[in-house]
């Protein structure tokens, strides 16, 4: 495909991004097609924010009882089982890890 | 503008277990019923954007409620207490945020859930919003405010215009100098952490 092997070991290990012409030399080399898909959306997914904010801030960051919940709040927490006893034994927890 | 949508998704949301799309179906609701357009703001944006981990106790909606609107919403099945309106079947606490949107409008996103959809402030002015948040506390302090600005930029990064951030900082810096100072202090410390994060 005229380049050589080092230039393509460095490209398949990802010490070279390559331009369009040397991927389709490749492709061609190798017998396979190579789709390259541009301006699409990189958005993380859900949990993998999540993830991120987990492992930035911990588990523990956001205590919604931190912000005086007003009665409705309150009501809406207790709903959902958002106890305050369940959030401060997480920052017990939290702490204990740290 | 659909009150019998709105009567759907309020239905939707007594039903629905998730806390946060409970949320989401109740902006709907309040899509549909209201004049005007209320955006989502605040822990229910922030939660849209890093995945559910701020636990938002009420939704804050950017809008209001108009004086012939309250027998409608009151019909729907909300009680006004304090600050609040309250949605006992779906226990969702609304508080209607005076005003308009600060920042570009052009970037409110509309994310469809059950048979409506609800529109979300966009992610870099809910960064600002938190940055401009963090200015009332001392210098260099870490209230919830700014782990929210660090929360979203870490969560969602790949999806911000840094340099309209940049610019609206700017814009800040030459209107209202003191305030725009701070808030240069408080995003380069944003950035620091989210470049640590990065680098980890």
């Amino acid at each position: 495909m005229g380049t050589t092997q080092e230039a393509i070991s460095r490209m398949e290990a990802g010490r070279r991004l390559p331009n369009v012409s040397f991927v389709d030399r490749y492709a061609k080399a190798i017998g396979r097609s190579i789709p390259l898909v541009f301006g699409e959306s990189r958005s993380a997914s859900s949990q993998e924010r999540r993830r991120r904010v987990e492992r930035a801030l911990g588990k523990d960051a956001f205590n919604p009882w931190d912000r005086n919940p007003a009665p409705p709040e309150v009501e809406s927490l207790l709903a959902d089982g958002l106890t305050r006893e369940r959030f401060d034994s997480q920052r017990t927890a939290g702490a204990s890890q740290r | 503008m659909s009150v019998s949508i709105a009567k759907e998704l309020l239905a939707q949301a007594s039903d629905e277990p998730d806390r946060f799309r409970r949320h989401m179906l109740v902006a709907a609701a309040m899509r549909e019923a209201l004049s005007h357009e209320p955006v989502v703001v605040g822990g229910t944006a922030q939660d849209f954007y890093t995945g559910a981990v701020y636990v938002e106790t009420d939704l804050d909606l950017v809008g209001w409620v108009a004086p012939d609107e309250e027998g409608l919403l009151r019909d729907l099945g909300f009680t006004k207490t304090g600050r609040h309106w309250f949605h006992s079947a779906s226990k969702i606490a609304v508080e209607f945020l005076e005003g308009t949107i600060a920042g570009d409008k052009t970037r409110i996103l509309h994310m469809p859930v059950g048979s409506g959809s609800a529109a979300i402030v966009g992610v870099e002015d809910l960064y600002l919003d938190r940055i401009r948040q963090t200015t009332m506390y001392p210098p260099g302090s870490e209230p919830t405010e700014f782990k929210g600005a660090v929360a979203v930029a870490v969560a969602a990064y790949e999806d911000f215009d840094w340099k309209y951030v940049d610019k609206e900082i700017k814009t800040t810096e030459e209107n209202d100098p003191s305030l725009g100072k701070d808030m240069r202090e408080v995003h380069n410390r944003a950035r620091r952490r989210l470049l640590f994060e990065l680098k980890r």
